[in-house]
């Protein structure tokens, strides 16, 4: 099979599927703007392009993010035509998140086209409405933008022939015209790599490493902010520094906003949420806190390696997979009794599940966690079971995703579009 | 010669021509008389039933389509208003309150050019969403709206109200199979591999309006079937509906073209009438057949109705006008005194337009699989014998042989041995033309077929499930 991949941040989401393909034969061909100049990665072929243009500024604001979409669409379906003389893919691979795939059954009318779905924005999704302390403040017309934001999905139903999706929970976001066409198929952990090691050590400063002796407490997130539970976890951070005075408490993350919007009266949440807390905390407790701000992947692993106890915490939105590394590594976690970490964790099987917003709940269980061994033994070896049976990259997910790329293969061509290629 | 044409079923409704004024002047009287009594009956009806229904109707250029819906829905009791930028102060309308509201915005530049059509009605839609949200404040609650989201306008009124019933008027659906798109290999050339793209982006517009409708109506089954699947199974094919009355044929009738020169049906008059002279319309064949047509037919008069514009498909690419270029093609191949007997009157007023498809011997009409011209069903109405393309649209009215002759779009040849046919032969004209009539009569009459089968549609649409 001749196969062509479409991700804007290529690889993204086919860093294992694409060298999987090519090892099984398949000729793989990958289109990005990612790169400046052909290369070979892994077997794949990378093959760059550039956007046309740029975004127009004053463009009607609910159109803008629109407007993007269409620009690296219609600079895709320029590549495409490009590389037409010379390749004929048979499955496309596209995730059609920022729209480049959009227009290519026009230039392939014959292949199979397959989108990985992350997320969906639904008009009064839960998660827009999950927490009360920051109530949706955007103006009524913020569903007409999301409106016309979803057109980008809107363009790609009709050309998809099927979707991918690595949750249950991102495909419930779906409209059910996706969700008729989308498995449920994880891109997987790799459980070899992401493992327990009694002998792993993170360096803090010079004066500071981290081992397995050490009472270490983890809260990892892509940026510190409230869709991740950071305003939650700061607020009990006081009083856990008190209960556990030999803890080391190593949190990761940026100071950035992945999710939702910046805070109102400007600056990061990392900074809003220090402010409001250091008061509670003394000079001496302050210094067991470690902002690492964003790590390595070796030093990410380490960390979980030597966690004691792993808070993470979720609005009901996309899952970090640091979680479900956080369970391959073994960890012991207290966790959000959120949907997407329902999902993959069993309350006092898995992990321990509080309310989001129980305060108390979160520090109380996080005490008895830390002071409970065998509880703490319990939860990681059955958290790391779960990931190898369910989620294991190499044994459960390629070859779910290869199965997957078969069978769309295999389905008859879509029809035309409405109003298809001009026919002469 | 033999006068022709056919008597007006109902002389007293047919205030045609300058002779019936007074008649139409009584006759407008006696029928505002008449609303204005049922008005009052059914208001006072419904101050007992309260089954009045209020109902919001959206033009950009209010009436538009809905010129006779409107005072209809008024007249049964019903409480209509309009929204719409056309006017400036809020007024009354034959009883339809006008409240106008204004565009906010202005398109931008340097967008991408396959958004420029969907910004232009983003803009449109939330002016139209703001004055709805003052509407809705002040009391307003409508219960069925009816819009025309042609420019975009209705696009988020299911937010200002979740159960009110929205029904669209379905005019086209851009690139479907089988229509315009490609139709005609002349102009097909150097079409880009892109245009298919950017038609789909251009029915954004109708596919945002889908998810907020209730139903549609379409004027013609050609329109209907323009849409989706999707979409196709909730749009209603009702006409506009055709004043029979007024586009009825008149034995008397004549028409100025110069002052030499008044035509009369004892005239060999041959009419071809479009907005604007151009392709889609078939100009490109009509003016290729006009050498022979005028060599067959050395007494014709070749009545040409049209603006120098183009409505669709965009005018030549050298900056000519459509019309120009194809007079320049055939120009050379008719004598100058031929050249005298064709008449380029421009766009005419609607009085002129009538008279001329009533003193008309062979009406042509041409166009590609698009949206049907009125001035085709007002022909047929007019009982004018009619030589028209071969093409989807027109076939739903014009049965080969029984109300018209249908000729190939492409074949200039065939166009005008069809048309000498139906010159040479009175009977096979008067047939035709009161077939054509008759056809109307039943299928298209305003006020006894389309208007209550509207109205009709109005109150299913109010009875369909509200999904707010």
């Amino acid at each position: 099979m001749n196969i062509l991949l479409i991700h804007q941040n290529f690889p993204g989401q086919y860093k294992q599927l694409g060298p999987a393909l090519v090892a099984r034969g398949n000729r793989v061909l990958a289109l990005t703007p990612n790169v400046k100049t052909s290369l070979q990665w892994q077997g794949v072929e990378v093959v760059p392009y550039r956007m046309n243009r740029g975004s127009s500024k004053n463009i009607h604001r609910w159109l803008g993010d629109l407007e993007s979409k269409i620009i690296r669409a219609e600079s895709c379906f320029d590549a495409a035509v490009k590389i037409r003389q010379f390749f004929t893919p048979d499955v496309i691979l596209a995730h059609p998140g920022w729209g480049e795939p959009m227009f290519l059954q026009d230039v392939w009318p014959k292949a199979r086209i397959g989108l990985y779905c992350e997320w969906y924005r639904q008009e009064s999704q839960s998660a827009d409405c999950f927490d009360p302390e920051f109530p949706v403040t955007e103006q009524a017309t913020a569903v007409q933008r999301l409106r016309l934001r979803n057109l980008n999905a809107a363009l790609h139903v009709d050309m998809a022939n099927a979707g991918i999706t690595p949750t249950k929970f991102q495909l419930a976001s779906y409209p059910k015209i996706w969700r008729d066409v989308t498995s449920v198929i994880h891109d997987g952990i790799n459980t070899n790599l992401v493992c327990p090691n009694l002998d792993a050590t993170l360096e803090i400063s010079s004066d500071l490493t981290l081992t397995r002796n050490d009472e270490v407490i983890s809260f990892i997130n892509r940026n510190l902010e409230p869709s991740r539970g950071y305003h939650k976890f700061m607020r009990v951070l006081p009083h856990l520094l008190r209960a556990r005075p030999q803890a080391q408490v190593v949190v990761l993350g940026g100071d950035s906003v992945s999710y939702g919007v910046a805070p109102a009266g400007g600056g990061s949440w990392k900074q809003l949420y220090i402010d409001e807390v250091r008061g509670d905390i003394s000079d001496a407790d302050w210094a067991r806190v470690h902002f690492l701000g964003r790590v390595t992947y070796d030093r990410f692993l380490s960390l979980l390696q030597i966690s004691r106890a792993h808070i993470y915490l979720s609005y009901p939105f996309v899952l970090s997979w640091s979680l479900m590394e956080a369970m391959s590594a073994g960890a012991a976690i207290v966790a959000s009794d959120t949907a997407p970490v329902r999902e993959v964790m069993r309350n006092g099987e898995t992990g321990i599940l509080v309310d989001f917003f129980d305060e108390d709940a979160l520090l109380s269980q996080l005490i008895r966690l830390l002071k409970d061994a065998a509880l703490r033994a319990r939860l990681g070896g059955a958290a790391r079971r779960q990931i190898r049976q369910f989620y294991d990259l190499k044994t459960i997910c390629l070859p779910q995703q290869l199965r997957w790329v078969d069978a769309l293969g295999h389905l008859g061509a879509k029809p035309a579009l409405v109003n298809g290629p001009v026919q002469m | 010669m033999r006068r022709e044409g056919f008597v007006c079923g109902d002389r007293r409704k047919c205030y045609a021509g300058p002779e019936h004024s007074d008649k139409k002047r009584v006759l407008v009287e006696y029928k505002l008389l008449a609303c204005r009594a049922y008005t009052g009956i059914m208001q006072f009806y419904n101050i007992i039933k309260l089954s009045h229904m209020n109902i919001l109707i959206i033009h950009q250029n209010f009436p538009g389509q809905y010129k006779h819906l409107g005072p209809a829905l008024v007249c049964r009791g019903d409480r209509v208003v309009a929204l719409t930028p056309k006017v400036k102060e809020r007024s009354s309308w034959q009883g339809v309150d006008i409240v106008p509201y204004k565009i906010v915005g202005s398109s931008s530049k340097e967008i991408h050019s396959w958004l420029r059509d969907l910004e232009t009605k983003v803009i449109r839609a939330e002016s139209c969403f703001n004055a709805a949200m003052q509407l809705r404040d002040q009391g307003f609650s409508p219960d069925v709206i009816l819009a025309h989201h042609g420019w975009g306008e209705p696009m988020f009124l299911k937010d200002v109200w979740p159960m009110a019933r929205i029904g669209i008027y379905c005019e086209y659906y851009y690139g479907s199979e089988n229509s315009d798109t490609a139709f005609d290999p002349e102009f097909c050339k150097g079409i880009s591999e892109k245009e298919p793209i950017r038609l789909r982006l251009r029915n954004l517009n109708n596919t945002l309006h889908f998810d907020i409708a209730a139903g549609g109506i379409s004027p013609t089954l050609f329109q209907a079937n323009t849409f989706p699947p999707s979409f196709r199974d909730k749009i209603h094919v009702i006409h506009d509906g055709i004043d029979t009355a007024h586009a009825c044929p008149n034995p008397d009738a004549k028409l100025v073209i110069s002052q030499d020169l008044t035509l009369s049906r004892t005239d060999e008059v041959i009419s071809f009438v479009n907005r604007n002279l151009e392709p889609y319309r078939g100009c490109h064949t009509f003016f290729r057949a006009l050498p022979k047509i005028l060599r067959n037919r050395p007494n014709a008069h070749i009545v040409v109705v049209g603006g120098d514009g183009a409505s669709y498909g965009g005018p030549p690419p050298d900056g000519t006008t459509w019309k120009q270029r194809f007079i320049d093609e055939v120009r050379a191949d008719i004598s100058d005194t031929d050249w005298q007997r064709v008449h380029f009157t421009g766009l005419i007023s609607y009085d002129k337009f009538i008279s001329l498809l009533q003193v008309s011997r062979a009406h042509i009409y041409l166009t590609y699989p698009f949206v049907l011209s009125w001035s085709l069903l007002e022909t047929m109405s007019a009982g004018g014998a009619i030589l028209a393309s071969d093409t989807a649209p027109v076939r739903e009215v014009i049965f080969d042989d029984e109300t018209g002759l249908l000729t190939d779009f492409f074949d200039t040849d065939a166009l005008a041995d069809n048309l000498n046919r139906l010159l040479d032969d009175a009977g096979l004209r008067s047939r035709l033309g009161a077939a054509a009539r008759q056809l109307v009569l039943d299928r298209f009459d305003l006020e006894k077929t389309c208007l209550p089968q509207q109205l009709q549609w109005v109150d299913a649409l109010a009875q369909t499930p509200a999904h707010p």
